[in-house]
């Protein structure tokens, strides 16, 4: 057994870390009280290959796979869960359904720009009426001639207002539903009939807009279909799979961040004469924090590891998702009751960190949607199929 | 046109706790890192290859902790990576050591060192090119090469003081120039180091072949050259300072009255 990562994701991390500490992290208070990250800094990411992290070098990606992207996420989510946010959606489940399943010609002409940070993605699934029963959307694409056009309204899209492609699921055979009816586009900004909502006010993430996504009778060529015509649900499904292994990796940069400010403030802060790293109600929760943490990357880097090795990862994602937010949630808190008034402050990083952590219960799945994910691998493996 | 760089691991020291107390430095972490203003030395000499286009051959002394600091520089564009096979040699032994390098590797036009060590030593470059016969510039911010010739920035010594009524002056600089070959030190006041693109950490990393190894046989070294010419007896802290006395205008006018 050897738990040593390759010398070259050491060397990648102490470069993102080194790029997060010094060109992201002193912006983090910035975009979050501005409710945007400056394009540059997007472009920036793009141009060190960060945008690309897992995808090969010919697409202009980094080439480093799943173990390099769960780097990135933590290290990007410990300087600014924002930033974290708008890559995150870019790359894990945006450029992602692409990469699994598009044609080459899709990826020959989006890739490139998409991984560059030239152009940003976003991965469009939730619409009013189907949220985690994903497999309720309404969204119709008619096919006429050449062409679908899609029509229908999209929901809580992350980079909806900056996004320059949206990979799209809608119907092509309501007949058959999601299962077997339903279709991936990737649709540009441009085309007609296509227009975003204004961006959502949520309690965090300030600087990663959301918003709703029209569709008014978008054409689309044929050759935009993403996968196959009709197994749509699929490729979404596999891209939220693996998504969840890198947003389990950034949950993680989030409660190290917490974890490092109870250190840093246990021994600046005294309190009855003494720092209050001396006191054992302090101890015990900066101990909790640090073994729930490290029980959390064990699990991370495993099952990006089970990814870059082509084994089955479904169980594990699933487990890094909860597991991970969970854990931030849990430790952020602990932080902001460590720190006192000062953890509420919104002066203070703790206050947006515990702001941001809220989420991730959440989307991309909500918890409960893992658990039953979780559980039905388990079931699978002693032959209960459990009905969807 | 060749520029070569000696690069030198130091330990981080973020990861050192100075306790002058129980008269030691405690590691908490060992992390290595390249010496801040050798990588500043690297980039001038990276701005040259971008802008003029030139080889750019990096060197370190190893065989340990030497291995980051040069696939980093082949990450980052340096085009040869040369270990030299001699552990922590001290700067008599290096500048021995490179100046046969530069005499191995036939025509290295420019050598750019970084003007000081965070650890010790600060004497490479003009020692370097004194044993090279090459002349030498010193306390560069800025260097760039201009027809046969090398140029420098060098920042003088009047920087203006901060004023808050109007925008802050900026400092006095003077030009320097130097027929090549030249040795050249950079300080750590020169240009931002870039970060190198991620695909090129997980090129260099995964290229067998990044780093070429050369043992002082290689270079013609003797063994007189490899004996250190100072022996470490032992470590201690510089004697306290003590603070300085607060002058009233009094003090300083009857001082300027002597005058």
């Amino acid at each position: 057994m050897n738990y040593d990562l390759p010398p070259e994701y050491t060397a990648l991390r102490r470069m993102m870390r080194e790029f997060c500490e010094e060109e992201i992290k002193p912006a983090a208070k910035r975009i979050d009280h501005s409710g945007q990250v400056p394009r540059e800094m997007l472009q920036r990411l793009g141009e060190l290959g960060f945008l690309g992290v897992p995808f090969p070098r010919q697409y202009g990606g980094m080439g480093a796979g799943e173990i390099g992207y769960c780097i990135l996420m933590e290290e990007l989510n410990r300087a600014s869960p924002s930033v974290a946010t708008i890559v995150g959606a870019h790359i894990g489940i945006g450029v992602m359904s692409l990469y699994l399943d598009g044609s080459k010609t899709l990826q020959d002409k989006y890739m490139p720009d998409l991984c560059s940070g030239k152009k940003i993605c976003a991965f469009a699934l939730t619409e009013p009426n189907a949220g985690s029963d994903a497999a309720a959307i309404q969204m119709r694409a008619t096919l006429e001639g050449d062409s679908y056009f899609l029509d229908g309204q999209k929901m809580w899209i992350t980079n909806g207002p900056i996004a320059d492609v949206i990979n799209v699921l809608a119907l092509t055979d309501p007949a058959l539903g999601a299962r077997g009816g339903a279709t991936v586009f990737a649709v540009e900004r441009e085309w007609e009939g296509y227009s975003t909502g204004k961006p959502e006010r949520k309690m965090g993430l300030h600087g990663s807009p959301t918003s709703l996504l029209n569709f008014d009778n978008v054409r689309v060529p044929k050759e935009n279909i993403v996968g196959q015509l009709g197994l749509g649900f699929v490729t979404f499904m596999k891209t939220l799979d693996i998504g969840r292994v890198s947003l389990g990796a950034a949950t993680l940069g989030g409660a190290q961040a917490a974890l490092e400010a109870c250190v840093r403030w246990a021994r600046t802060r005294s309190q009855f004469g003494r720092q209050i790293a001396h006191m054992q109600s302090v101890q015990f929760i900066v101990a909790d924090m640090a073994a729930e943490i490290e029980a959390l990357r064990a699990l991370v880097y495993r099952t990006a590891w089970l990814v870059d090795t082509g084994r089955p990862f479904i169980k594990e994602a699933g487990m890094c998702k909860l597991l991970g937010s969970e854990t931030a949630s849990r430790c952020i808190d602990r932080a902001v009751q460590i720190h006192g008034a000062l953890g509420l402050s919104r002066d203070f990083p703790l206050e947006r960190a515990f702001r941001d952590a809220r989420i991730s219960e959440i989307f991309e799945g909500t918890n409960e949607i893992q658990r039953i994910v979780i559980a039905s691998e388990l079931m699978q493996e002693v032959g209960v199929r459990l009905r969807p | 046109m060749n520029i070569l760089v000696p690069l030198k691991p130091i330990l981080d020291p973020a990861g050192m706790i100075v306790n002058r107390k129980a008269g030691r430095v405690f590691v908490n972490r060992e992390n290595y890192m390249t010496n801040p203003a050798d990588k500043r030395a690297l980039e001038a000499a990276l701005r040259i290859k971008d802008e003029a286009g030139a080889g750019v051959i990096v060197a370190a002394f190893g065989p340990d902790r030497s291995a980051d600091s040069l696939l980093e520089a082949r990450a980052m564009g340096a085009d040869r990576a040369i270990l030299i096979d001699i552990p922590s040699p001290d700067e008599t032994v290096s500048v021995h050591a490179l100046a046969a390098l530069c005499h191995h590797l036939g025509q290295v036009d420019l050598v750019i060192v970084g003007d000081s060590a965070l650890d010790t030593g600060a004497s490479i470059g003009p020692r370097l090119a004194e044993a090279l016969d090459f002349a030498f510039l010193g306390g560069a911010v800025q260097c760039s090469v201009e027809g046969n010739a090398a140029r420098i920035i060098r920042r003088g010594d009047s920087r203006g003081r901060p004023d808050r009524a109007s925008a802050r002056p900026a400092p006095a600089a003077t030009a320097h120039e130097a027929d090549l070959p030249a040795v050249v030190a950079v300080t750590r006041e020169g240009a931002q180091p870039r970060y190198p693109h991620g695909g090129n950490i997980i090129t260099a990393y995964r290229d067998a072949n990044a780093i070429e190894s050369l043992s002082p046989a290689d270079l013609g070294l003797s063994d007189s050259d490899l004996q250190p010419v100072a022996i470490e007896r032992g470590q201690s802290f510089p004697p306290e300072r003590e603070f300085g006395k607060q002058a009233s205008l009094d003090d300083i006018a009857s001082v300027i009255g002597h005058r």
